[in-house]
């Protein structure tokens, strides 16, 4: 057996095809439906780590809209660099954050993913009838420091598979 | 040996005569996106001061107009002039950072006299453990330099992706 016989098997060309197929549809996935990214910083601490690998879904919301709790990338001008936030609040929702609890329309914000809580207050704000409300899992560190806010449906291009 | 068709040569040749004129026509678009990668490489810089700095400043003053306008964000004071841009961007930095403009969509205006860019700029910074990184996006506003005919920045304007409640 020689070794073009190993890496092409009895059927060359079609092994050929197949590995062609194999990478056009991995190039797709990769374009259109599937889009990694690294984590970097430590907003979304203790959920992911910086340096983290992930996988964010381009296709998550095509038939329905996010939903409160979903991890989601928020793109910058493109998708070279992403926010990697935690919806807290929906369209047409009042949130407000006192003493370090979130509020969504005056109840009680339920966050199991939030370890310790600094002392964050934030004003109420209604969202738009295409906003959401986004932040990080970190709620240990300076409201100043953290990204955080009202972000625009069009914004929001996927959910964090992992 | 196998002879290649002359459809096929002649198919080969156009495509050929078709990226080279893509490669060679005059492309507004493509010279700012080439100039804003010029500015951003020589801004990235290791940690150095004294001469290089100087030097550094006098070519990154090409890239701006002498009252470029910076707006780092809403509310905030805006950075006004070139000098005292060139002043803040050239302080000797405590680690070596590297500074990438991605995402960049440029729109030019038909009677080119202006151009708008669209961008990211990602700046990483290394102080030996892991990188550092920051992002903003930015519009930036060119007009072409009436001496030299490049591309020069005016205005930048920070644009923040989620709206913090005041």
């Amino acid at each position: 057996m020689t070794w073009r016989d190993i890496l092409l098997g009895r059927r060359p060309r079609r092994t050929l095809v197949r590995i062609a197929v194999l990478v056009a549809v991995s190039v797709a996935a990769l374009k259109w439906a599937l889009l990694p990214v690294r984590a970097y910083g430590v907003s979304m601490a203790p959920t992911y780590r910086s340096g983290s690998l992930h996988l964010v879904d381009r296709l998550a919301y095509s038939f329905h809209d996010p939903s409160r709790g979903d991890v989601v990338a928020v793109r910058l001008a493109g998708t070279s660099v992403v926010y990697v936030k935690r919806i807290l609040a929906l369209p047409g929702e009042r949130l407000a954050i006192r003493d370090g609890q979130v509020y969504v329309d005056g109840r009680p914000l339920d966050e199991p993913y939030v370890r310790n809580r600094a002392r964050w207050d934030l004003p109420d704000t209604t969202l738009g009838a295409d906003e959401y409300f986004v932040a990080g899992d970190n709620r240990t560190m300076r409201i100043e420091q953290h990204d955080l806010g009202k972000v625009r449906r069009a914004r929001i291009i996927g959910r964090v598979l992992f | 040996m196998r002879t290649v068709s002359r459809a096929a040569r002649a198919a080969l040749g156009l495509a050929v005569a078709a990226a080279a004129l893509w490669w060679w026509w005059p492309d507004e678009a493509r010279q700012i996106r080439g100039r804003l990668s010029e500015l951003a490489r020589l801004a990235s810089s290791p940690a150095s001061g004294g001469l290089d700095a100087a030097m550094r400043a006098a070519r990154l003053a090409s890239f701006f107009t002498p009252d470029v306008v910076v707006e780092t964000a809403p509310g905030d004071p805006p950075i006004r002039g070139r000098e005292r841009l060139l002043a803040l961007a050239t302080r000797a930095p405590d680690a070596d950072y590297e500074l990438e403009l991605v995402d960049v969509d440029v729109t030019v205006g038909a009677d080119r006299s202006f151009a708008l860019a669209h961008l990211t700029a990602k700046l990483t910074a290394r102080r030996g453990g892991e990188p550092w990184i920051d992002a903003r996006e930015l519009e930036v506003e060119l007009r072409p330099d009436g001496s030299s005919g490049e591309w020069v920045i005016s205005r930048v304007t920070a644009v923040p992706p989620l709206e913090r409640p005041r």
